[in-house]
């Protein structure tokens, strides 16, 4: 038994048989042939990359105004780092007091909900409690 | 809105009067806070105590200026309970510069209960007094009861 006939022999032999018969030497392939093949491939997947926008032209505007209005959203809202404590010493005069409220007052504007930050923080401002909590 | 936070003051100063009715050595009084400055003020806060600890806030009333329309910020909590023998208050306006005080101005009344027969001890001092700019600048306080003493 030769070892080929050795790696074989666990397969059916009808495998066996379109295998050896597909062991053919590689036919020549010229340049011609291969550059038409390249053109082919470049032709075939040039007309995808058209075809994914044209094809879809609503679900391309949703996704336009989507985007858009993301960023307009990201660009008018309000410019608050939530990581940074509000009740803190914020204009760095060394002690936390009603200047500080002041300049939280005038960098967050009249909103209500801020409002109710800035009056809160005034309120543990004056507050009697040993921890500067309001009672 | 003033002449309702006053009433109120009263009628609260009242009740304690007659439930203190057969203690003559409780009495009310009106502190008018004055802030001298000569920039316009954006922000204040002083703090009042009485070194002989006779005294107690039984309420705060807001100043003279337009710039500061609201009543002050205190510990509310602690004068409604009865016990605030020292506060602190303090109030900030986003007004602008042209409206903000500046020379001598009431910016607050603090009404006061006061027990026992000595006279009590004021120290009345000023925390911070902020300009529009943010700074602080190099104001005064002082107080006048409203009999018209002035210290």
């Amino acid at each position: 038994m030769t070892r080929d006939e050795q790696e074989y022999d666990d397969l059916p032999q009808d495998l066996i048989d379109q295998l050896k018969s597909a062991d053919q030497p590689v036919s020549m392939i010229t340049s011609r042939v291969d550059r038409e093949i390249s053109q082919l491939a470049e032709a075939h997947f040039s007309r995808r990359r058209q075809t994914v926008w044209s094809r879809h032209p609503a679900w391309a505007a949703v996704a336009a105004t989507a985007l858009l209005a993301l960023l307009l959203v990201q660009l008018r809202g309000p410019q608050v780092d939530e990581h940074v404590p509000i009740y803190a010493d914020l204009d760095n005069s060394g002690r936390i007091d009603i200047a500080d409220v002041l300049y939280l007052a005038r960098t967050r504007g009249a909103e209500q909900q801020q409002r109710a930050e800035i009056d809160a923080f005034a309120m543990r401002v004056v507050s009697l409690a040993p921890t500067g909590e309001t009672s | 809105m003033r002449a309702l936070i006053v009433s109120l003051i009263l009628m609260g100063s009242c009740c304690l009067g007659q439930a203190f009715a057969e203690d003559d050595s409780v009495r009310f009084s009106a502190m008018d806070i004055y802030l001298t400055s000569a920039e316009p003020v954006a922000a204040w806060q002083f703090e009042l105590n009485d070194h002989h600890g006779l005294m107690k806030v039984v309420g705060v009333e807001k100043g003279e200026s337009a710039a500061y329309a609201r009543v002050p910020y205190y510990d509310r909590e602690a004068v409604r309970l009865g016990e605030a023998d020292r506060i602190v208050v303090a109030d900030y306006s986003l007004a602008d510069v042209a409206r903000l005080p500046s020379d001598r101005t009431r910016i607050a009344t603090v009404h006061l209960m006061l027990s026992g027969d000595d006279d009590a001890d004021f120290n009345l001092f000023l925390i911070t007094a902020t300009t529009y700019d943010g700074l602080a600048t190099d104001a005064s306080i002082s107080f006048e009861v409203q009999t018209g003493s002035e210290q």
